[in-house]
């Protein structure tokens, strides 16, 4: 009945998304791995093990599973809670390495903007790589011990999308529901459709309704972050809430029973589902980062002449928006567009050929982004500035 | 939830509204046992502690694996105090500093946030960092011994936790066998005081002089 367990748990952990969700940090046999069977790290958010699991079916391997905090890889990476630490408490407390002969560790790609792999090799002797970014590809990359440019890039298909549907649904229909309970019972139902209608169609429709903050010229004041609502891409937002709206007239029309105040009431109702549920779309998604941070306007500025090829930037990712030249061994920015700001090129180049820039021109010290990696949890409780980190760059050294 | 490090600067509001004030007191006992010179803060968060060990004239090295807290930390640092910041995990306490480096290894409510496993290597760690005789402090929030108690701890503790969580996003994390893992990593164990309610724990311990070789 071990399936039946795990449905379950499938079910209740993917409406409770928002929640961390932890599970003990261990090493789990997959199989009957050998003394040369890969190993494999993820984080502890209990969702993602057991996909990790499901995937590495029918294979011999080890997993190790890292104390992020219940919180899954990409945001657990981008937060500062998967880093180097991390890597190298699990290493040194599952008593992996009296199981192998070799110190080659598999990391899961999204991790790539939080993890730095030399702290890691530094303290621990262990070689990491970045696997596929999804946990499906395993089994392929594993055979072929190659990574393939699908493998790298993110994706947010329709299945993965619903999902995010009903982690928003359903906390928002549970608490609107539970509160109309108290006082009007009659309402309970018409406002968990309507919840899940609008969640759906936001995210069914994510392709088509963009959400993405635009990468802008001037630099908005600080303040405007808290108007999302007003961004140009956000105000797509609004049709799905138009077409719900001509949803609800169709209705009273075809009932034949035009209800005035029942029109504005659910009209406004509806109107706040859809502004809270699209308030950070982009950040929902693996696609953009938050669009709730300040940060959100950077763009990446290669040195060209520190460059050396190494490759570690395309390696790393999620958007493919760089392309070697290996004639003359250079990184090249081909798809700047695309780039949805994760750090993970700027955490991994080895020659610190990549930068953060700020519309207005200034360069964000990369040993910032590696400490504070980009923080979308959390705050700083330092505003990042040259000058403020000029102060203390100890990174993970002893100071003075 | 254990954003903790997300809201730094709310971190110590937070801690002494989810302690009602008496935080402050379990500072004042551990830095009035500590007996130092060189003490470690393990998990110093913002500080707290090092700065009252640092005023009583001992040479604190605050370790915390969160930036974010040991800039706060910084800042709240008195100009000129004998204190000293180090970025690490607890189980990397060995690639910092150099056996024997301490005389004192003091720990408030951060042995709760961690792994079984990364406590027993944890305290390997602080043996072998410690000075022959060295004496190590923890302080922490232990599960209650009886069914009772712990339900008695479950039910006064839930709605405090549940609004210090919302204003501040700090909570703390019970833990239970820490005795018998200090004990197990080498060291003996020489006072335990807990508080009423028996949800909070103060346990003083020595290191064993390593005969058995443990943690060496
Ligand atoms: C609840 S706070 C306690 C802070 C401080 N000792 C006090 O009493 O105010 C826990 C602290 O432990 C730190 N911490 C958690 N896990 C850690 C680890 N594995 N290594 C080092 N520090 C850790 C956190 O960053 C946080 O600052
Ligand atoms: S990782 Fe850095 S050095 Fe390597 S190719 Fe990319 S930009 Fe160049
Ligand atoms: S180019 Fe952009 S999307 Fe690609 S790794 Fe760098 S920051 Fe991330």
């Amino acid at each position: 009945m071990a399936w039946v367990r795990d449905a379950f748990s499938e079910v209740v952990e993917t409406c409770l998304r928002v929640l961390p969700w932890p599970t003990l940090p261990r090493l789990i046999r997959v199989g009957h791995p050998g003394r040369d069977a890969p190993v494999l790290l993820t984080c502890n958010y209990d969702l993602t093990v057991r996909r990790v699991l499901r995937a590495l079916r029918g294979q011999n391997a080890f997993l190790l599973v890292a104390p992020t905090r219940g919180i899954n890889v990409w945001c657990s990476a981008a937060g500062g809670m998967f880093t180097a630490h991390q890597v190298i408490s699990i290493l040194r407390t599952s008593g992996i390495e009296r199981e192998v002969d070799h110190r080659r560790l598999i990391l899961p790609q999204l991790s790539a903007t939080g993890v730095e792999r030399k702290l890691v090799q530094e303290r621990t002797g262990w070689h990491a790589v970045f696997g596929p970014v999804e946990a499906r590809d395993l089994p392929a990359y594993l055979a072929t011990n190659h990574k393939t440019n699908e493998m790298r890039h993110v994706r947010f298909p329709l299945l993965r999308r619903l999902e995010m549907a009903v982690t928003w649904a359903f906390p928002v229909s549970a608490i609107g529901g539970v509160i109309l309970a108290l006082g009007w019972p009659r309402l309970v139902l018409p406002f968990v459709a309507m919840a899940w209608t609008i969640a759906v169609a936001l995210f069914g429709f994510f392709p088509w309704l963009g959400g993405r903050a635009e990468h802008g010229a001037r630099e908005t004041p600080g303040w405007t972050r808290y108007l999302v609502f007003f961004d140009p891409s956000i105000r797509r937002l609004l049709v799905v809430w138009l077409a719900f709206v001509a949803g609800l007239c169709g209705f009273e029309y075809w009932k034949d029973a035009w209800n005035i105040h029942a029109l504005i009431g659910w009209g406004l109702a509806s109107l706040f589902i859809v502004l809270l549920v699209g308030m950070d779309l982009a950040g929902s998604t693996p696609l953009y980062k938050s669009g709730l941070h300040e940060d959100r306007l950077l763009h990446i500025e290669l040195d060209s002449d520190a460059c050396q090829g190494r490759a570690m930037c395309w390696e790393v990712c999620p958007k493919n928006c760089y392309v070697i030249d290996t004639e003359r061994h250079k990184a090249l920015i081909a798809l700047p567009d695309a780039c949805v700001q994760c750090g993970a090129c700027v955490v991994q180049c080895p020659e610190d050929a990549l930068a953060f820039v700020t519309p207005s021109g200034q360069r964000i010290p990369i040993e910032t982004i590696r400490k504070y990696k980009l923080n979308l949890l959390g705050r700083r409780a330092i505003a990042v500035t040259p000058q403020a980190d000029a102060a203390h760059s100890g990174g993970s050294r002893r100071e003075a | 939830m254990r954003i903790l490090e997300s809201a730094p600067e709310r971190y110590d509001f937070g801690i002494r509204l989810l302690s009602l004030g008496r935080i402050n007191s379990v500072y004042g006992r551990v830095s009035q046992l500590a007996r130092g010179p060189d003490t470690l803060d393990l998990g110093c968060g913002t500080g707290n502690l090092a700065r009252r060990l640092a005023a009583r004239g001992h040479r604190v090295t605050g370790v915390d694996l969160s930036p974010e807290m040991l800039d706060v930390a910084r800042l709240k640092a008195p100009p000129g105090a004998a204190l000293n910041w180090v970025q690490a995990g607890a189980v990397e306490l060995v690639d910092c500093f150099p056996p024997a480096s301490f005389d004192t290894i003091a720990s408030v409510l951060m042995f709760s946030e961690l792994s079984p496993a990364e406590r027993a290597e944890t305290l390997r760690q602080c043996h072998r960092l410690l000075r022959a005789g060295g004496q190590l402090l923890i302080a922490d929030e232990v599960r209650a011994g009886t069914f009772g108690r712990r339900a008695l701890q479950t039910m006064l503790r839930a709605p405090l936790a549940a609004i210090t969580y919302a204003l501040t996003q700090t909570s703390t994390h019970a833990v239970r066998g820490l005795e018998e893992e200090i004990a197990a990593a080498g060291f003996s164990l020489l006072r335990r005081e807990s508080n009423r309610l028996g949800d909070f724990t103060l346990l003083e311990a020595e290191r064993k002089e390593a005969r058995d070789g443990v943690g060496a």
